[in-house]
């Protein structure tokens, strides 16, 4: 009679727990590549439907504009305080860098072109991404779990309303528009208080005007297509992570309390990759 | 627009026909079969065991679940066959009263209304408000409230989802338990309207789980039809 020697369990056993391992591994990787790919088809066919006249039915335009007053007008003085901060800040920056040893340091380079690039380029595409995923995705996501678990998609479904445009389009182009709008009020208002201070302080001898022109010539036309740019496609992306968060949730994560932290997560990583990346293909 | 004959009269067809389906419940756990079918004029009666069998078949009806059996047609266009836009075309021209999710919070309860006519049809709101301030009338309201619908007793929001399902010259009506919470205001209203809709040759499925409904001999059926188990059976109308 064979016997199997005690060695054979254990390694089955171990070699179980690896298979278990695995096949879960494997299945979490699936379930991130479905939910991608979910995000890009969701994403594409939204930047389609939005060129089609035909999406723009009485309804969705009333939609759109709602959420253009929620994303918009009501994050606007949020967005005027954090830029007029900003604005203050970076003068502060200028005059540190411009002094001492960092102005050894910096030698050649133009600090005044530094701070305002960065400002273009990354900050306000980033605080206004920020703003509008704390101020109004959250909302959004309440709102479309709201509408899911009490059964108001099933009924505009059944009055031939198209949910996708109604309900998916109307968002994602609202947070568009509005993230583009807010950029540049953002970076305006960061140059008006930044002139404000540097005037106040005694920095700058010019005037606001010919501080503007001095501005616009500092940027290169890269950085004229940055700011749309960044603001749009973040403003895109943020409207398809809330649409999938909130009505594609898994099984783990289904209802309000665990959707809207998931979702405010997913969309800020998503804005900091995205940014991350436009910046890079904008430079190489 | 779409190219789907809607004109019962004109290519012999009931308005709506359910042959032979079977559909799953929602757990998937229970197979429910049947057929079914409404022509022009039809008042059809169906007593179900509850209001999630009468949300099952109404979407069966209007193309929101598949069978895995079996074909649903209205007017004989097969809803399988139909590509998405042309099904909620179709949608747009049943009306439905739901038992479940009717009205959306942030919409005042005269824009929940005027929602699928104005997403839908090309009229005017002036004339879309009148058309609904007539019905609101023939349900017994003065018009309309402008307020938003958590601020709406049950039975007035009861009666705004009544003047939706008829709003627009419906082809079919699917009302789901209507006299819900309000069976002695709302039923006489209901009737008459109801009675006007099947003169101009739409058919109305009503759905109830209530025994008082189906002996209600005040309500002028046509074609009466019970679930028997998961099966669905016509009865002898009496």
């Amino acid at each position: 009679m064979k016997t199997v020697p005690p060695s054979a369990g254990r390694a089955s056993k171990v070699s179980a727990r690896k298979r278990r391992f695995v096949g879960r591994a494997g299945a979490f990787l699936i379930d991130i590549w479905r939910r991608v790919a979910l995000s890009i088809s969701v994403g594409l066919t939204a930047l389609w439907r939005i060129l089609w006249l035909r999406t723009w039915r009485p309804t969705v335009r009333q939609e759109f504009v709602r959420h253009c007053w929620q994303v918009g007008i009501k994050a606007l003085p949020t967005t005027l305080l954090t830029a007029v901060i900003i604005g203050i800040a970076l003068i502060f920056q200028i005059l540190f860098f411009s002094r001492g040893e960092f102005g050894d340091v910096l030698g050649a380079l133009n600090v005044n072109t530094l701070v305002l690039l960065t400002l273009v380029r990354e900050i306000a595409p980033l605080l206004v991404a920020l703003i509008v995923i704390g101020r109004s995705a959250t909302v959004m996501i309440a709102e479309l779990v709201e509408l899911r678990i009490g059964g108001q998609i099933h009924m505009l479904d059944a009055q031939g309303i198209d949910v996708f445009d109604y309900l998916v389009v109307s968002r994602i182009a609202a947070l568009a528009a509005c993230s583009f709008a807010l950029g540049v009020i953002f970076v305006l208002t960061a140059l008006v208080a930044g002139h404000l201070m540097a005037a106040a302080a005694g920095v700058f001898n010019v005037g606001f005007f010919a501080f503007l022109v001095e501005a616009t010539r500092l940027l290169s036309p890269a950085d004229y297509l940055i700011l749309p740019l960044k603001t749009l496609s973040i403003g895109v992306v943020i409207g398809v992570v809330t649409c999938v968060t909130a009505l594609r949730p898994t099984e783990a994560a289904s209802d309000v309390r665990e959707l809207l932290p998931l979702g405010y997560m997913r969309a800020v990583v998503t804005t900091l990759i995205l940014s991350g990346a436009i910046s890079a293909m904008v430079v190489l | 627009m779409t190219g789907v004959n809607i004109d019962g009269g004109l290519n012999g067809h009931g308005v709506l026909e359910i042959m032979r389906a079977t559909v799953s419940s929602d757990d998937h756990e229970r197979l429910m079969r049947g057929s079914m079918r409404a022509g022009a004029g039809d008042l059809v009666l169906i007593q179900v065991v509850d209001l999630h069998q009468a949300e099952l078949w109404a979407d069966l009806a209007v193309g929101l679940r598949i069978p895995s059996n079996g074909s649903v047609s209205i007017f004989g266009n097969d809803l399988s066959d139909l590509d998405t836009e042309t099904c909620n075309w179709l949608r747009s021209r049943v009306g439905r009263v739901f038992s479940r999710g009717n009205w959306m919070d942030r919409l005042s309860l005269i824009d929940n209304v005027l929602l699928s006519a104005r997403h839908h049809s090309g009229r005017s709101d002036d004339d879309l408000k009148a058309n609904a301030s007539s019905l609101a009338a023939s349900f017994g309201m003065p018009g309309i409230p402008l307020g938003m619908p958590d601020s709406f007793a049950r039975i007035d929001l009861q009666r705004a989802a009544c003047v939706r399902a008829f709003l627009g010259d419906p082809v079919l009506v699917i009302l789901e338990d209507p006299t819900y919470a309000a069976h002695t205001e709302l039923l006489k209203p209901l009737v008459d309207v109801i009675r006007t809709t099947r003169n101009r040759g739409a058919a109305v499925l009503w759905f109830s789980p209530s025994a008082a409904i189906w002996r209600d001999k005040s309500i002028p059926v046509t074609r009466r039809y019970r679930m028997a188990g998961d099966e669905l059976m016509e009865v002898a109308s009496r």
